[in-house]
């Protein structure tokens, strides 16, 4: 008998603190379907077990090609390449994928939206109180002194994104620190 | 002539008599019949509260209804509505079904397992109100499908899935869902070829037609090449 909870609420799992949903075993899942009607809702629940594990397990940034999550080693199956895009395209139509940038096929997924955490990162300086201090971008992304913020283990690239935006909204400075590969930041 | 005469009159006189008698017999059996109905009106009256609370004293209720030809549910006007409110019950427990049904409709192609149905209508009805049973869900369902509304109860190797799509199952389609439950939720052509005796055109089309009306998930992952055919409600 398929559990009432088949389709929407979380049990089993690979260990971790991720609960995956019982769809996550059923192998069908991971093949794209013909049926268009099966097939949306198919994209609908991978949509929505991307963005709960994106958010659970702090992924900023993931490679199509190489996703973890698009394996089930559990039940042998993985997504083949059209159904990885297909996924993406559909993540990136609803505004919670972007390309990477950089050439590859990596992607920015975005469990927030860009606005979201403009606004978060400028509360959080505010709260903080670190307006008018210089920091690191990859101090931002990696301190440990911020493990706790929502934004701790962004991808410097993602964290270039957001930085940009709210430079041209004038709320942030941002130049070139003394390493090459180093950006500063400055809360205005 | 006369002889004549005598045996037309014995044949009226019999059938007079033949007729006066089954008359009074059923004088006597409706008379019976009213008696029993009395009696159990009385008894519904009586055990109105167990009879609105306990689902299997319900379903006894209702094997001894349908067992001298009382249905209960058939009016909501009748005495007995208005007495046990039962018209009411199956009414809305009718249109818990039909709700559940259509939201798990995209995922399931409009068939689900009764036991399903059942745990959803009650996670609908919510803790306030006592569960009901799968017979009382099986009692809305048929009552609904008298309605003209689509909606069956149909046996699918050990199992009884609700159909709420309008259309039919062909005798092909059943026996692959058949084969389909006996193995775990899923089967392949060649299973079917095999099993059923089918061509395999034959097999693609009804697979097909199963698949079109979104009750057949496919999967080609599997290491030996064969596409399988999954039915969530099967598995």
């Amino acid at each position: 008998m398929v559990d009432s909870s088949f389709f929407t609420s979380s049990s089993g799992g690979a260990g971790g603190a991720f609960e995956f949903p019982e769809i996550y075993s059923y192998p069908p899942f991971f093949t794209l379907q013909p049926v268009k009607e099966t097939r949306e809702k198919q994209l609908a629940s991978w949509r929505d077990l991307i963005v709960k594990y994106a958010r659970s397990e702090r992924v900023f940034e993931f490679d199509p090609k190489t996703f973890a999550l698009f394996e089930n080693k559990a039940i042998q199956r993985a997504l083949n390449e059209t159904a990885r895009q297909a996924i993406v395209e559909n993540l990136t139509e609803r505004g919670l994928c972007e390309k990477a940038g950089g050439g590859g096929g990596r992607v920015h997924l975005l469990w927030k939206s860009l606005s979201e955490w403009e606004a978060y990162l400028l509360d959080w300086a505010h709260r903080t109180g670190r307006r008018e201090d210089v920091l690191t971008v990859d101090e931002l992304c990696t301190s440990g002194e911020l493990a706790t913020e929502e934004f701790h283990g962004m991808t410097k690239g993602l964290m270039e994104k957001v930085l940009k935006r709210l430079e041209k909204q004038k709320k942030v400075m941002l130049f070139q620190g003394s390493d090459q590969d180093d950006q500063g930041v400055k809360f205005l | 002539m006369h002889g004549l005469k005598q045996k037309q009159t014995a044949k009226t006189h019999y059938r007079q008599v033949g007729e006066q008698l089954a008359s009074e017999r059923l004088a006597t059996m409706e008379e019976q019949l009213s008696k029993f109905r009395k009696v159990l009106e009385d008894f519904a009256f009586r055990h109105k509260e167990d009879i609105k609370k306990d689902p299997i004293f319900r379903k006894h209720f209702h094997e001894m209804c349908a067992s001298i030809g009382v249905d209960p549910l058939a009016s909501n006007k009748g005495m007995w509505s208005e007495l046990l409110g039962f018209g009411d019950f199956y009414y809305e427990l009718g249109v818990q079904a039909v709700e559940a049904c259509m939201a798990e409709r995209p995922l399931n192609g409009g068939l689900m397992e009764i036991e399903e149905l059942v745990v959803r209508v009650n996670k609908r009805r919510g803790h306030k109100v006592d569960a009901v049973s799968k017979d009382d869900v099986v009692q809305a369902i048929r009552k609904l499908g008298k309605l003209g509304s689509g909606f069956k109860l149909l046996n699918i190797g050990t199992r009884t899935v609700v159909q709420s799509v309008p259309g039919e199952l062909n005798r092909d389609h059943n026996q692959v869902l058949s084969q389909a439950e006996s193995q775990g939720g899923w089967v392949r052509g060649v299973d079917l070829e095999k099993s059923l005796g089918f061509t395999p055109d034959r097999v693609q089309q009804a697979l097909q037609a199963l698949l079109n009306e979104g009750q057949a998930w496919v999967d080609d992952g599997h290491e030996d090449g064969e596409r399988r055919y999954w039915f969530p409600y099967l598995s």
